[in-house]
């Protein structure tokens, strides 16, 4: 790695990959600083390294290795299989017994009969409950009774919800856009020239950022 | 069944009641459900205002390594403050907006300030009387709580300069955020570099020379030079609010959040012109937000690169500091930090966002705007 016609050459890489040591990488960065063409050779190595590192390789789960492996081998004797996966071998053992639903080979899906829904729960709200079930009535009246009171109830509700849809509705109809006040520009080189003033003496920060963006504020 | 028209009538008069009723139960339910939900300008305001000097002590006590670790950077902070240097430093900074770097020629003088400029410019400024660029103790007290801090085996080499390796880590965690080397003669801090959770380097900045002296104090403006640019920096940067003020600022509608995601504590706030600055710290990097009221002029962000942080649209550009603007809600917020993305993220995602009004407030401005018909003295 080395130097070429007084740029980086090799060493952008070096620098990206944080293998140069302190004086070697504050001359390099000192370099760059004021070398376009180094600058963007170093960028496009640190984009070149993120991107291999977020692309990352997919490890699909062991097990899921093991059974697509197993699938169409011959079963072991006592119809146990067990795979290599160094060499993708099958090889019968006693000793590593997998479960008899891995054995079997795959059957397609058996549609099951579904069940019979079971009695519905009280619906919140209605009525329903215990207290609705103690009224004394004859079996039909109650259930003339409760078609009725089920459906003044369900008018009742329906009439609520219109109502409250239409007050809604009035409301939004009625409640103008918030007015978003005067068009604002941010004078961002002011705020940047702020904050470097403010945090100057946090450990991460950079006082000298804004004292030079000052001298650009005030030209 | 055969309906009657009295009957009819009733249930007609039924319905209107019911009607009438429903529409009361919502102009009441719904502003107070709408009221139920924390208002933007509300966050953050149930717990009282946080400063530096106020926030709590940390958790654990520091084990022996930890503490020589944290009197190597207190002795850094007052070195910077007290000891006498000028020199070249190189600053970079990598984020998603870009790389940027910057050489600067320093001259620190006690008492006096520092004076920087561009390498091989001509023009200077003054940063600050009480030796800006120094470490605030008051910040290191919150690396503290956030941060794991040690002295590295290995000495190091900055400058020509023999110097020993703080280095911090978040607390729980083995991956390093920060290394600083601190010149063992002086204590004064010669390099920094910070990394973010993926072990990227972040920002980076040392001297590249550095001299124990102003061998040759560069030019000054004509008439007191110092004082006159300090004056004009205690100018901009106005003066920190107490918290009472800032639970005021709440109460009329201001967001200003007393911690964000990350660690992040508001430890200064200032209002200057309209414009609330608000700034935060996990004691190692450091967070600006500066809000004020109206809709951002899209002119004021051309040539700017649009972004979307967590779906909120921004816009950024880069730079040593990094720099979003965003709008919504009738706030324009702008963002200036030097930190990784996250932390900018985390910032940005705690305002008001261009996501628009929500249904809920405008509607309670319509029901709002009806109670005003029925009472005009409201």
């Amino acid at each position: 790695m080395s130097a070429r016609n007084g740029h980086l050459g090799d060493l952008a890489a070096a620098l990206v990959d944080g293998a140069l040591d302190g004086g070697a990488r504050d001359r390099a960065l000192v370099h760059i600083a004021g070398c376009t063409d180094c600058r963007a050779e170093v960028d496009h190595q640190r984009q070149l390294k993120e991107r291999l590192r977020r692309r990352g390789d997919p490890f699909p789960p062991t097990g899921l290795t093991d059974r697509l492996s197993a699938i169409g081998r011959p079963p072991a004797a006592d119809g146990s299989r067990v795979v290599d996966l160094a060499g993708s071998r099958s090889l019968p053992t006693a000793s590593a017994p997998v479960s008899p639903s891995m054995a079997q080979p795959m059957s397609p899906c058996v549609a099951q009969p579904m069940s019979t829904p079971g009695p519905r729960p009280p619906a919140w709200g209605t009525g329903h409950g215990p207290l609705g079930a103690s009224r004394p009535s004859s079996a039909p009246a109650r259930a003339q009774g409760s078609r009725r009171s089920r459906s003044r109830r369900l008018r009742r509700v329906t009439g609520g919800m219109s109502a409250l849809a239409l007050g809604v509705a009035a409301a939004l109809v009625l409640g103008p856009l918030r007015g978003q006040g005067p068009a604002v520009s941010p004078p961002v080189g002011r705020y940047t020239v702020e904050h470097a003033r403010t945090t100057g003496g946090v450990p991460g920060a950079d006082v000298s950022v804004g004292a030079v963006m000052t001298v650009s504020v005030n030209r | 069944m055969i309906r009657q028209p009295r009957s009819r009538a009733i249930r007609l008069s039924r319905m209107v009641a019911l009607v009438m009723g429903a529409t009361a139960i919502g102009g009441v339910a719904v502003p107070a459900l709408v009221a139920g939900k924390p208002t933007a300008g509300a966050r953050g305001s149930g717990s009282a205002a946080l400063s530096l000097a106020t926030l709590p002590v940390p958790r654990a006590t520091p084990s022996a390594p930890e503490r020589h670790a944290i009197q190597l950077l207190m002795r850094a902070a007052t070195a910077g403050r007290d000891r006498t240097y000028s020199g070249t430093q190189y600053i970079f900074s990598w984020s998603t907006a870009g790389a940027s770097s910057l050489v600067v020629d320093l001259q620190h003088v006690p008492g006096r300030g520092v004076l920087v400029r561009r390498a091989g410019a001509l023009g200077s400024t003054v940063l600050d009387a009480t030796g800006a660029g120094a470490l605030d103790p008051r910040a290191l007290a919150v690396l503290e709580r956030h941060y794991s801090v040690s002295v590295a085996r290995q000495h190091g080499q900055c400058a020509g300069r023999r110097t020993q390796i703080v280095e911090a880590r978040r607390r729980g965690e083995s991956a390093l955020a920060g290394s600083f080397w601190l010149d063992t003669q002086t204590g004064l801090l010669l390099r920094r570099e910070l990394y973010d959770r993926t072990g990227r380097t972040v920002r980076a900045a040392a001297f590249v020379d550095l001299q124990l002296a102003v061998p040759r104090p560069w030019d000054a403006p004509r008439q007191g030079p110092w004082d006159a640019l300090r004056q004009d920096a205690s100018a901009h940067a106005g003066s920190p609010m107490q918290d009472d003020h800032i639970a005021a600022l709440r109460r009329a509608g201001w967001a200003a959040p007393a911690a964000l995601a990350g660690g992040l504590e508001l430890f200064d706030v200032r209002q200057r012109d309209g414009v609330l600055h608000l700034s935060y710290t996990d004691g190692l990097f450091a967070v600006s937000v500066f809000s004020q009221r109206g809709r951002l002029d899209s002119r004021s962000v051309k040539g700017w690169q649009q972004v979307e942080v967590d779906g909120i649209r921004a816009w950024t550009r880069p730079g040593l500091s990094q720099r979003v603007v965003w709008a919504g809600d009738g706030w324009v917020h702008t963002v200036v930090a030097d930190a990784p993305d996250s932390l900018v993220s985390a910032a940005v995602t705690a305002f008001p966002a261009s996501a628009g009004e929500s249904f809920a407030d405008r509607v309670q401005r319509g029901l709002h705007r009806m109670r005003s018909w029925a009472d005009p003295t409201r």
